[in-house]
This record gives C-alpha cells, sequence and structure tokens, in this order.
C-alpha cells in the first residue's frame, strides 16, 4: 500500500526552535509528550484519517478483493472437518457446527486483521518513518486510522460470502440472542485491537532486526495452532486448556465461539475477562515499548 | 544444453556465496523454518488424534502428502518464486533490457538466477518426513513404488513451475501482480490435505482444473500404490500441457514487453 506523499509542513509547535539539527528521534519524543492539545488531537483527527485510508482502499480496490480472497484457509479446515463428521460428529460439532465455526472464523479473521507489521517494516527501512513521526499523531494511530478505513469495503465483500454460505448450507443453524449479537462484536473489536497491537510490536522489532517479518511468520505459526483458526480448541482438550488463558483465542475464536452459543456462565466470563486482560496488558506494553524503541531509528528525512 | 546447465549452476553458486556473508541471519531464518515447517504439519498429526483415518487415509499416508507438499512449497519458496518475482521487479524498473541481452536463454536466466538457501533445509525436511512416512506404512512399499512416488513428485514440481511461469508473464502487462501469486500460493495450501478429503465437485475442481492434488496426493498414491494408470498418464498429461503452454505463453509474452528504452 502506498504512502500518501508529504505536502503539508509540520504545525509551528513542533518545529525545532533550535537552529542546530535534532534527532527526529527526540523530536518524535516530545511530539508525543501529552500536552493538552497532543492528547485531544487524534480525537478530532482520526475519522479524517479513516476517511483517508478508505479513499486509498478504493484506489486498491481489486487488490484487496485478492486479498480478501487469499483466505482459503477457514474454507479449506471446513472441508476437512466436513469429511471428518460425515463419517460421526465430534463431541456436540456436527457438520453444520463446523461450518457455522469456519463460516464464522472467516468472518472475524476478515474483521479482525491488520497489516501493520509491513507497513511498519516498510516505513522504518524506507525512512518514510521520519516524516510520519513530524505529524502531529501518532504514527500507530495513523496506521490504525488506515486499517479501519478497510472496513466498509471488506464488510462488502463479506455479505456475498456469508449469504453463499447460508444458502450452500442450510443446515446451519444460529440460535441469536441480542447480547450474542452485542458480544460478537465487541470481542470483535477487541481482537482487531489486540491482533493490531501486537502486529505493530512485531513491526517495531524492524529497528532491532532485519527478521522482524520472519518472526511475524512464525508467530502467525503459533497463532493459527491456538486461536482456534484451524482447529476449533475444544476439539484438542490438552492444548484447550492452555489455550484459553493465551492471547491467541482472544484473536479469533472468542466472537466464534460467543455467537454459536459454545460459552455459557463462568467459561464465558473467563474468555471476556482474559480478552480484556490481554488487551489492557498489550496496551501497556506498547506504549512502553514504543517510546524505547523508537530511539533507535537514526533516519534523518527521506 | 550443456552450456545452459554449467550457467545455471554457476548462478545459484554465486547467489549461495552472497548469501553465505549473513551467518546469523541465515541461523534465524533457518530455525524460523523449521518453526512453520511443525507449524503446518502439527494440524494433520493432531486431526490424526481425533480419527485413525480420513477419506480412506491413515496418518502416515497423509503424512506422506504432507512430505510432498513441504517438498514443493520448499521448492517454491526456494527457487521458483524468488526467481521469478525478481522478473516482475526487472519488468517494472526495466532492467530486464539487459537480461535480454545476454546471450543465453532469457526464461533460463531467470528462472535460475538465485535460490533461498535456508527455504533447502525446508526442503530437507520434507524429505525427512517422506522416509518416515513410507518406513511407517503397513505394507512397505515397493521400490518401483517409491521410485514411481519421485517421478510423480517430480512432475508435480514441473508443473508448480508452469504454473508460475504462467503468472508471471501476465506480469508483461499488468506489472504489479504480487496478489495474483499470494492468490496460487493460498489455493495451493489447500494441497497439503489428501484429495479424497475434499468431497464432491470442490475435489473435481482441485484435481482437473487447478491440478494441485496431481501436484502432491498422486505422489503419495504411487508410492502406496494406488495409482491407477490412467491417473498417471492424466498427471503426465498435465504437467506436459503446464510446461508447453507455458514456454508458449512466455515466448509470447516477450514479444510484449515494453522495456524502458523503448
Amino acid at each position: 500500500m502506498g504512502m500518501p506523499s508529504m505536502s503539508s509542513s509540520p504545525p509551528e509547535s513542533l518545529a525545532p526552535r533550535d537552529p542546530h539539527p535534532v534527532p527526529l528521534a527526540h523530536v518524535a519524543a516530545s511530539a508525543h509528550t501529552p500536552s493538552r492539545a497532543a492528547w485531544s488531537r487524534p480525537f478530532y483527527v482520526f475519522p479524517t484519517m479513516v476517511k483517508v485510508g478508505f479513499a486509498e482502499l478504493v484506489a486498491y480496490r481489486s487488490e484487496v478483493l485478492i486479498w480478501v480472497l487469499t483466505t482459503t484457509m477457514p474454507l479449506i479446515m471446513y472441508a476437512v472437518w466436513s469429511t471428518i463428521a460425515h463419517e460421526a460428529p465430534i463431541g456436540r460439532f456436527d457438520g453444520a457446527m463446523f461450518g457455522a465455526y469456519f463460516l464464522s472464523t472467516l468472518v472475524v479473521r476478515q474483521l479482525a486483521s491488520a497489516w501493520v507489521v509491513w507497513e511498519l517494516n516498510y516505513v522504518i527501512r524506507t525512512g518514510q518513518l521520519s516524516s510520519l513521526l513530524l505529524r502531529p499523531v501518532h504514527p500507530l494511530a495513523y496506521f490504525a486510522a488506515m486499517n479501519l478505513g478497510a472496513l466498509p469495503f471488506r464488510l462488502l465483500i463479506l455479505c456475498p460470502i456469508v449469504i453463499g454460505a447460508f444458502l450452500a448450507l442450510p443446515e446451519i443453524h444460529l440460535e441469536l440472542s441480542w447480547w450474542r449479537v452485542l458480544l460478537f462484536f465487541e470481542t470483535t473489536i477487541l481482537a482487531w485491537l489486540l491482533t493490531f497491537l501486537i502486529q505493530s510490536i512485531f513491526g517495531m522489532l524492524a529497528l532491532y532486526t532485519q527478521q522482524s517479518l520472519a518472526l511475524q511468520d512464525a508467530w502467525f505459526g503459533v497463532w493459527s495452532l491456538l486461536s482456534g483458526y484451524l482447529i476449533p480448541l475444544e476439539l484438542m482438550p490438552k492444548v484447550h486448556d492452555v489455550a484459553i488463558w493465551l492471547p491467541f483465542r482472544s484473536m479469533n475464536a472468542l466472537p466464534t465461539e460467543i455467537i454459536l452459543g459454545l460459552l455459557t456462565g463462568d467459561a464465558l466470563m473467563q474468555g471476556l475477562l482474559v480478552q480484556v486482560g490481554w488487551v489492557v496488558g498489550v496496551v501497556i506494553f506498547v506504549a512502553f515499548f514504543w517510546r524505547r524503541a523508537i530511539r533507535r531509528f537514526e533516519a534523518f528525512g527521506n | 544444453m550443456r552450456a545452459s546447465f554449467r550457467i545455471a549452476a554457476q548462478m545459484i553458486r554465486t547467489s549461495i556465496q552472497a548469501q553465505a556473508q549473513y551467518r546469523v541471519d541465515f541461523l534465524l531464518q533457518l530455525s524460523l523454518g523449521f518453526f512453520w515447517t511443525a507449524s503446518s504439519v502439527a494440524p494433520l498429526w493432531l486431526v490424526f488424534e481425533i480419527r485413525s483415518e480420513i477419506g480412506g487415509w491413515s496418518r502416515p499416508e497423509a503424512m506422506l502428502v504432507m512430505s510432498a507438499f513441504l517438498v514443493l512449497k520448499a521448492l517454491l519458496d526456494g527457487i521458483i518464486s524468488p526467481n521469478l518475482n525478481a522478473l516482475v521487479e526487472q519488468v517494472r524498473l526495466g532492467t530486464f533490457d539487459f537480461v535480454l541481452l545476454k546471450p543465453a536463454d532469457p526464461q533460463l536466466l531467470v528462472s535460475a538466477s538465485r535460490v533461498v538457501v535456508p527455504k533447502l533445509a525446508d526442503l530437507m525436511v520434507g524429505l525427512g518426513l517422506s522416509a518416515w512416512s513410507i518406513s511407517q506404512i503397513a505394507p512397505a512399499p515397493s521400490a518401483l513404488q517409491i521410485a514411481a512416488g519421485g517421478i510423480m513428485l517430480l512432475a508435480g514440481a514441473l508443473g508448480i513451475y508452469g504454473v508460475w511461469v504462467l503468472i508471471i508473464c501476465t506480469a508483461f502487462w499488468f506489472v504489479k501482480i504480487d496478489n495474483l501469486s499470494f492468490l496460487f500460493t493460498s489455493i495451493f495450501d489447500a494441497a497439503r490435505w489428501p484429495i479424497s478429503v475434499f468431497r464432491g465437485w470442490v475435489g473435481l475442481l482441485l484435481t482437473f482444473v487447478l491440478p494441485i492434488a496431481v501436484m502432491t496426493s498422486f505422489p503419495a498414491m504411487a508410492v502406496l500404490g494406488r495409482l491407477s494408470l490412467a491417473r498417471a498418464a492424466f498427471a503426465a498429461a498435465t504437467t506436459t500441457f503446464l510446461l508447453v503452454v507455458s514456454r508458449r505463453v512466455w515466448l509470447w509474452a516477450l514479444r510484449h514487453y515494453a522495456s524502458a528504452s523503448s
């Protein structure tokens, strides 16, 4: 995804008063000290940035369409599991349940997806991060806005997939209640936030190592096993007991388990609390790590 | 022909030497590669904890399919795609002119100019898994069956190369095509499962239209002695077809290359 060119000059307050060149990292650090104006700024700038993100997406619409189509894993896993369930159901999972599970998994994966690790990698490698640092909003807020701008388009692509799945698998039956739908969206939003923040950590690792993308790939491997993306956690009892305390499930399977009615009572409470806990923990870690990591950034201009 | 082999061997040697300079990088990539391999094998392993047989395949038999997938994936990531993706960049920048100026077949030059060394470790892992699976299969496959499997796997590798050349040829018109290669890779992900797992039209689609089953399931079936002659002939025909057509399309696409200087 191309970066828009930097046309406007930074606002007065950010320009270094000292005529001597100041390393950008220091400018950035001072730019993000929480003065009152800097604090409230993201809130009125954010909607505009989301709009910019949406416009960029419309410009690259066919690319995004193909990106969505590359999410074939849930479909492959559905084929595998439905063949297994065809012989005999596993626990409470029969063919229809697998259909609903992987459909929901696909939807959550699309809605809670981020690509900030590649963007951060790119701007760090090319030095474009320095111009992002000069802006009066935090670079991560900028990337988050770009990410959210993609949502309407992704929803649009998901609609025919979901409708098609319900037509192809009429035996899918969901008992929906308003609080389940509400919790589905709430947990999906937090799943996105967690995905986005953890990816930013891997992106920031680009300031330390050339292999941050390879690390992200390895993380993705673990994620795909422990998040319920390939195998419902319930079907692996030993893994399940550990996995429900790790962050992976909060990033994918949790909303699915809620909307399918697989979680009730204490298990539901546990899932929600673990997700909130990880989000809070990761937010604190990112805030700390960003300040530390950004000092290593050495590009001057671009 | 011999000159072509010498050129390819020399280019690959240079590429390996260049990468050997970055040792820490190399070791890190190597270990992360093992990680990736483990995470692709794990789901298959876990599924067989629940059922001992899926679609008529036992665990070691399905592992044989997985090993064929790992071998082909390693070839794809280690040799085929880095080379051909580099071509896309050359077309974009116009530096493909320099390749055309060299006195050797351009398809050879763009197909064999680099190799990603750590991926070849994945290749070894794949072959190791093949050996393990074969040792676990109850009536031990005969040497002839194993040889047939090897030939089918080679055919699969050539088939993938053909598909990749076809994808890359579109770069001469559309330039930016990384998405297309991602799409193929994600469809190819289905090839890690035995073809009979895909029931109904999906199975037919993956055998006859997007013949990825031919590339990984057929070699395993050959080793198990389950591959009918008709299917073997179909695989051979598919591979030949892909190679011939991709060569044709390549030559045709070459004529549409608008170089940077023209």
